[in-house]
């Protein structure tokens, strides 16, 4: 009887004790055994909104909720063979990282994707994501620095997605300006095509180099003077849809700015497949999202007017109209990660 | 087996649906047209939710997603989509011919079967994701209307048949002996096993294992709900498990090895293996009795509402599932330190009191072979006599008329001196007897939860996901509505709508005798049989469903990526979703023909005059057969 009662008890101790050290050493002793000792091996977990980041911290079920991860920045050294293996947190992802010439895989919840390659040249390539994935999506991308033995690169500072922070709270939709600021800023499109539609983002393999700016959309539109410019915001608040035969405003050529106008618009509707630079050479990274699903009609001439506005005249004060142009500062207080972004991607490799 | 009442009964309830059936139909056939549609998806719902078209039409479907990647997998015609934002062309297939997706820009086919099919998201896409789902009607709905039919059938063939029985024979029959099958006779060895103290401690030991399991991997497993196993283990298959087998089949089996309470028995018995031998055996601890005040089922009523308002995060997250399950372990560990034997599981386990309503209908019971022994032997059995531990749901077991209290745990039959106890089959929905509120309002909660669960969980309504999910979507406003129909549906709307019944029925009987609280109080059994039956009817689904998620855990279950049985990767693919249609509504339909028949033995049971019992039970009848309306419409609609 005793001795039934101890191999019972012990029964239980054992299970007790047994269940997280087996766990323990599966996963930090037996997965690691299958790798060969010359591997560098790197779990990285894909995370969308809030973070928005493939990250290298572990990601569990007690700090999913209210942690926000770092995006990581692989630094490696020439001759490294690398292993990374991706899953994900929450959604799909996809992981691309052109310049290294690694394909874009695609990263489901509840698969391990791997990737293997071997660093050999040095510089800084940088990783993408590259399939929607919330909000954070554009700011989803980080750096891989390989450096040689006895001259490190220095790695360029993380990106991290500035969105979720602040909480913008949504201006009514007939502050069209307001409102068109606050689309292009929480739908990401800043993580693109810059703070202010000032450009500067490398697309990677494109035949323009940059992600087009859109500060200088009143020139695609054919708004020659501050004062057409105004006249046509007006306009573009006050109708609801564009063209009109009647009440035209008095612009030069207005019906050629409105058919630029329906094209541009158009574009952010379907969205577009960036052209290559090299035509054998890997797709490009970025892409322009078809946003129709997502926005409506009026949301698209709201940002498009925030375009306009975001032009610089040499006379600014004496035009009619212009608080229209007055610049507002969105940024989260302190930092600004993304002048940071832009400067680095100037410098990438060669 | 094939007498004329029986005959009767299904030929009217044949009729029923036959000419539901008919009126649903137009005579005339409507030609196909072509029919355009533009799925929007957003977590966790799609916009249009609702695709109503006709037989025969060519529906041409265009996808996009707002937010993240989404799926449509629609049942019934082998369709299978991945939908990317931001990208206009989706990739499609036909999941049981192909296993490639191929880009198209919209996809066409023509709607040939009748009825309701449901499109869910196949790729994951959030917490929510199991419950991403849309509807496409496809008219005529023949199914929804023979489902209604069969409402109408069972209850005509119902009132019928008992209306025939009254003109029939107006003496009472001679009452036959209930039903009862001794598993103990003919089946020793099932004695043998249930009493081998080995048996049920290792059944323990391994659900004590997965509770490790379960919890280490909800700590610091994946955040996905469906690539953790404390989630598919516990809220998919061991849910389905217990409603649709461990209840009906077995009763309150699941009491018997339910880890929970494993550490606090550990404590007061100081053994695993049964009392040590030949000496009287004492059980430690402070032995505080639980106030009477508190001696019934409604702390269980609240505790249980109270985590179900919280459901929907519960069952998705495997974080909040891992802190519940330790809270419940430790609190029955310090309740078992301080009160005596099983109070925590009588008292305080949000999961056992509605068990304990439900086991009531169960096929399983240990009772005395005979009470006569019982009362002569003087109560030894219900103390501990070293043989046994004399019953820790503080029950007398010899005295047992209900399952409710009763944790299968065979202690008595351990104890038993005389051989006495001993666990026998019966027949569906025997006990049909509750006489407290808290049994009634349990009974209200369940059913009104049912309902409201069939809506939630398999209804395409995401503002109702929206509300539910407090911690992701952050609409308090919303959540505060939907506390506000969970609480106040289930302990006010249902209860006086059973008391409405109750004083009509009163009104209609005439009786002045018998007072409208006891009818009240009688008939609410009536809701036992069919919220059992539909509660395994919206169990089923979800393991038909997610079925492939439970695979995938066992291989993975941390989502680390292992792959133990190397059949981690398996591709989601739910089981003859459906069909499931024609589980759901025999279920119920079912469920309705119990609840009408045994609140019939109750009705005869209030009122000696059989007409009498035959109106009291009319607005009895009205009310279940909508609530089984309700569900039906849920199903087919």
């Amino acid at each position: 009887m005793v001795i039934k009662e101890t191999i019972a008890v012990l029964s239980v101790i054992i299970l007790l004790i047994s269940i997280p050290l087996c766990i323990l050493l599966y996963q930090y002793v037996f997965v690691p055994s299958t790798y060969l000792q010359e591997e560098r091996v790197f779990n990285i977990t894909a995370v969308g909104e809030p973070s928005g980041a493939y990250t290298l911290e572990e990601i569990n079920g007690l700090n999913y909720w209210w942690k926000r991860f770092a995006p990581m920045t692989l630094l490696l050294e020439v001759g490294d063979q690398v292993i990374l293996n991706l899953k994900s947190a929450d959604s799909t992802h996809q992981f691309y990282v052109p310049e290294l010439g690694l394909d874009p895989v695609t990263v489901t919840p509840g698969k391990v994707e791997t990737l293997s390659f071997t660093a050999e040249k040095k510089g800084i390539y940088q990783y993408f994501c590259t399939t929607m994935c919330g909000d954070c999506h554009t700011f989803m991308t980080g750096w891989i620095v390989i450096s040689e033995k006895d001259d490190p690169v220095k790695a360029p500072h993380p990106i991290v997605c500035p969105l979720c922070a602040p909480d913008f709270g949504i201006p009514p939709q007939t502050e069209m300006l307001d409102l068109g600021e606050y689309l292009y800023q929480k739908l990401g499109c800043v993580g693109c095509h810059g703070w202010f539609g000032k450009g500067g983002i490398r697309n990677p393999n494109y035949a323009k180099q940059y992600v087009p700016a859109h500060n200088t959309t009143t020139d695609k539109l054919f708004l020659k003077t501050p004062e057409d410019a105004a006249k046509f915001c007006k306009w573009l608040i006050t109708h609801e849809s564009i063209p009109q035969s009647e009440d035209n405003p008095d612009i030069p050529m207005f019906n050629f700015v409105s058919a630029r106008y329906q094209a541009l618009k158009d574009i952010a509707k379907k969205g577009s497949t960036p052209e290559k630079l090299d035509k054998t050479g890997p797709e490009p990274p970025l892409w322009m999202p078809a946003w129709k699903f997502r926005l409506a009609d009026r949301e698209f001439d709201a940002i498009i007017l925030y375009f306009i506005t975001l032009k610089k005249w040499e006379e600014d004060e004496e035009i009619e109209g212009a608080d229209l142009f007055t610049q507002r500062v969105m940024l989260p207080s302190g930092s600004n990660p993304i002048s940071e972004r832009s400067d680095i991607s100037a410098v990438t490799p060669a | 087996m094939f007498n004329k009442k029986r005959m009767t009964a299904v030929c009217i309830f044949l009729t029923c649906v036959f000419a539901a059936v008919c009126f649903s139909s137009p005579f005339s056939a409507i030609p196909g047209k072509r029919k355009d549609f533009t799925i929007i998806a957003k977590r966790y719902s799609y916009q249009p939710n609702r695709i109503i078209v006709n037989k025969g039409d060519s529906v041409h479907i265009k996808f996009g997603s707002v937010d993240v990647v989404h799926g449509f997998f629609l049942e019934g015609y082998d369709i299978e989509a991945e939908i990317h934002p931001g990208k206009i062309p989706f990739k499609v297939r036909h999941p049981s011919v192909e296993t490639e997706f191929t880009y198209v820009d919209e996809i066409a086919f023509t709607a040939d079967r009748n009825g309701k099919f449901r499109y869910r998201c196949s790729v994951t896409c959030g917490t929510l994701h199991p419950f991403m789902i849309g509807e496409f009607i496809v008219r005529p709905n023949y199914p929804f209307y023979a489902s209604i039919g069969g409402v109408i059938g069972v209850f005509a063939a119902f009132f019928f048949n008992v209306a025939a029985d009254r003109r029939k024979s107006e003496s009472p029959g001679i009452a036959s002996a209930p039903l009862r099958i001794d598993l103990f006779k003919i089946m020793p060895a099932l004695k043998e096993l249930l009493t081998y103290r080995w048996f049920q401690f290792i059944l323990m030991l391994l659900n004590l294992a997965a509770l490790v399991l379960f919890i280490f991997a909800g700590f610091f497993g994946s955040p996905i709900g469906n690539h953790n196993i404390i989630i598919t283990v516990v809220w998919i298959l061991w849910w389905f498990f217990l409603v649709t087998f461990m209840i009906p089949f077995g009763s309150r089996i699941w009491c018997m090895m339910c880890p929970f309470p494993f550490f606090g028995e550990w404590f007061q018995r100081r053994r695993l293996l049964g009392p040590s031998g030949s000496k009287v055996s004492t059980v430690k601890g402070y032995k505080k009795k639980w106030p009477a005040k508190l001696s019934n089922i409604w702390i269980q009523n609240i505790l249980f509402l109270c985590l179900c308002t919280f459901s929907t995060i519960l069952v998705t997250r495997p974080v909040t599932t891992a802190f519940v399950l330790t809270g419940l372990t430790l609190t029955a560990t310090v309740v078992h330190i301080f009160f005596r034997r099983r109070t925590f599981c009588r008292y305080l386990c949000p999961i056992s009191g509605w068990m304990s309503l439900y086991s009531k209908a169960s096929m399983l019971e240990i009772r005395s072979r005979n009470n006569g022994v019982c009362k002569s032997c003087g109560s030894k059995a219900i103390i501990d006599n070293g043989r046994g531990w004399g019953c820790p749901w503080l029950i007398n077991p010899g005295k047992m008329t209900s399952n409710s209290h009763c944790g299968m745990c065979m202690e008595c039959i351990n104890s038993c001196p005389n051989n006495n106890m001993t666990l026998r089959l019966r027949p569906f929905c025997s006990d049909t007897v509750i006489d407290h509120y808290d049994e009634a309002w349990m009974g209200f909660i369940m059913i009104t939860l049912v309902i409201l669960y069939t809506a939630i969980f398999l209804g395409p309504w995401g503002t109702l996901k929206e509300w539910a999910n407090l911690t992701e979507m952050g609409n308090v406003s919303g959540f505060i509505i939907y506390c506000g129909i969970i609480w106040i549906s289930s302990l006010a709307v249902a209860p006086v709508l059973w008391l409405t019944a109750a004083w009509t029925s009163k009104r209609l009987a005439g009786s002045e005798t018998i007072s409208a609280r006891k009818i009240f109080l009688k008939y609410s059994y009536m809701l036992v049989p069919l919220g059992l039956l539909s509660w395994i009817a919206f169990s089923i689904p979800l393991f038909m469903i997610n079925y492939t998620h439970i695979i995938a855990t066992f291989s993975d279950p941390l989502g680390w990526g292992w792959n133990i049985f190397g059949n981690a990767h398996i591709h989601w693919s739910p089981l003859l979703p459906e069909y499931l249609l024609y589980v759901q509504v025999p279920l119920v339909l079912t469920g309705l023909g119990f609840a009408l028949s045994k609140g019939y033995a109750i009705s005869n049971d209030l009122y000696s005059d059989k007409t009498q019992a035959i109106i009291s039970l009319v607005p009895f009848g009205m009310l279940i057969s909508l609530i089984t309306v309700i569900l039906i419409f849920f199903y087919a609609w």
